[in-house]
């Protein structure tokens, strides 16, 4: 029976969105540089400081500013509700 | 240091290949053709040159920025499958100004003796149908891996449209050399028929069915890929392998038209033979792009 989904499974769920199967690997690399610790110990506490840190890399990965609050918006809205389920709204 | 070893080849390649330009026996034929000297012969070559060595650069450069994405990501299910792809546009990379150095000196050689002529021409051709046969091989080896990471069977865009073209492409190509055969004088292959069947008409085509296959699995794959940040720097990428390999295949359809060594014509086929590696470059370009894009995506 499969568990709940981590903290790590839904920001990675989210992330897959917009960076596909590098997904879990960018999201790997900002908890383990910025935050100091194995991806999956991730927790909800965790997630305002990780948003800010992913904020400024995927800025780094498009000059559309849209996209990148649109993908902010929703890691803040698991951030707020990391126990409920993320209804995905991004535009094509 | 690994990143500049593609560049250090560049260079060699390139002041070869502009070395023998300037230091074999100049064609009689060109040089009667427009009235030049050797030395005009010389500069007008170099000059046609020019945008030859551009080319192969943009090759290496393309080349260089995927194979570095495939080794960022080589210990993951996409690493495998984009350094076959790397190996593939490596083979064209390196293999083009291979093909135009050889060409040189055979031609040279065959300046001075003219009984060397027809197994200069031959081993060109086999060498332009290996090098086009290997790169085909490792994209079409390289794609199918990919599209063999998609979950579940993905929508197969009409397969119909694939085929009418590689058939058409095909009865082209064998009723081009079946009339150059008809016409002894005019074959650019000088071998017997069966030879030219068995080891030029079936590896051609089938090297250009393996890469019409590769862009035609790339197409489906980067269609269906997540991510939309993903997705756009993949597509940059699809799309320049496209243009390369369909550059790079009618470049080959060219060069096995003819039995130039070295002379040059400044006709429609030497123009349309430029627009291609232009086309060529570009592609070549666009990949690197794409290729850099998805680089970051990793590094970030």
């Amino acid at each position: 029976m499969p568990g709940k989904p981590t903290v790590y499974e839904r920001v990675v769920r989210i992330t897959h969105i917009y960076l596909g199967p590098a997904a879990d690997r960018f999201i790997e690399r900002q908890v383990q540089n910025h935050l100091d610790k194995p991806a999956t110990q991730l927790t909800a506490d965790d997630l305002k400081e990780l948003i800010d840190w992913i904020r400024v890399a995927v800025a780094l990965l498009t000059d559309s500013p849209e996209i990148v609050e649109e993908y902010v918006q929703q890691l803040q809205r698991l951030a707020t509700n990391p126990d409920g389920n993320n209804k995905r709204n991004h535009k094509a | 240091m690994n990143q500049k070893k593609p560049y250090v080849s560049f260079v060699i390649l390139a002041v070869l290949y502009i070395l023998l330009v300037i230091v074999l026996p100049y064609d009689q034929v060109t040089s009667r053709l427009y009235h030049l000297t050797d030395t005009q012969y010389r500069i007008f070559l170099t000059l046609i040159s020019v945008p030859v060595v551009l080319t192969w650069f943009a090759a290496f450069y393309g080349q260089a920025s995927l194979d570095s994405y495939a080794s960022r990501i080589k210990r993951t299910a996409e690493g495998n499958a984009y350094k076959r792809l790397s190996y593939g546009l490596q083979w064209l990379a390196w293999g083009t100004p291979i093909i135009a150095i050889t060409s040189a000196v055979l031609g040279g050689i065959a300046s001075g003796n003219p009984e060397f002529f027809h197994a200069a021409v031959i081993i060109k051709h086999y060498l332009i149908i290996l090098v086009g046969f290997a790169a085909a091989a490792y994209l079409s080896y390289g794609s199918s891996k990919l599209l063999n990471l998609l979950r579940g069977k993905p929508a197969i865009i009409s397969v119909r449209a694939l085929l009418l073209f590689y058939v058409i492409l095909a009865v082209v190509f064998v009723s081009n050399v079946w009339s150059a055969l008809q016409s002894h004088n005019n074959s650019p292959y000088f071998l017997p028929h069966w030879l030219i069947f068995v080891t030029v008409v079936v590896p051609v085509l089938y090297g250009w069915f393996m890469a019409l296959l590769a862009v035609y699995e790339l197409l489906i794959y980067s269609k269906h890929a997540k991510g939309l940040l993903y997705k756009r720097s993949l597509l940059l990428l699809y799309n320049g392998i496209a243009l390369v390999v369909g550059s790079a295949g009618f470049l080959e359809y060219l060069l096995l038209q003819g039995y130039r060594l070295r002379v040059i014509v400044l006709d429609l086929q030497f123009i349309i033979g430029y627009i291609a590696l232009l086309l060529y470059a570009l592609g070549f370009i666009l990949l690197a792009t794409g290729a850099q894009r998805l680089k970051r995506i990793e590094e970030v």
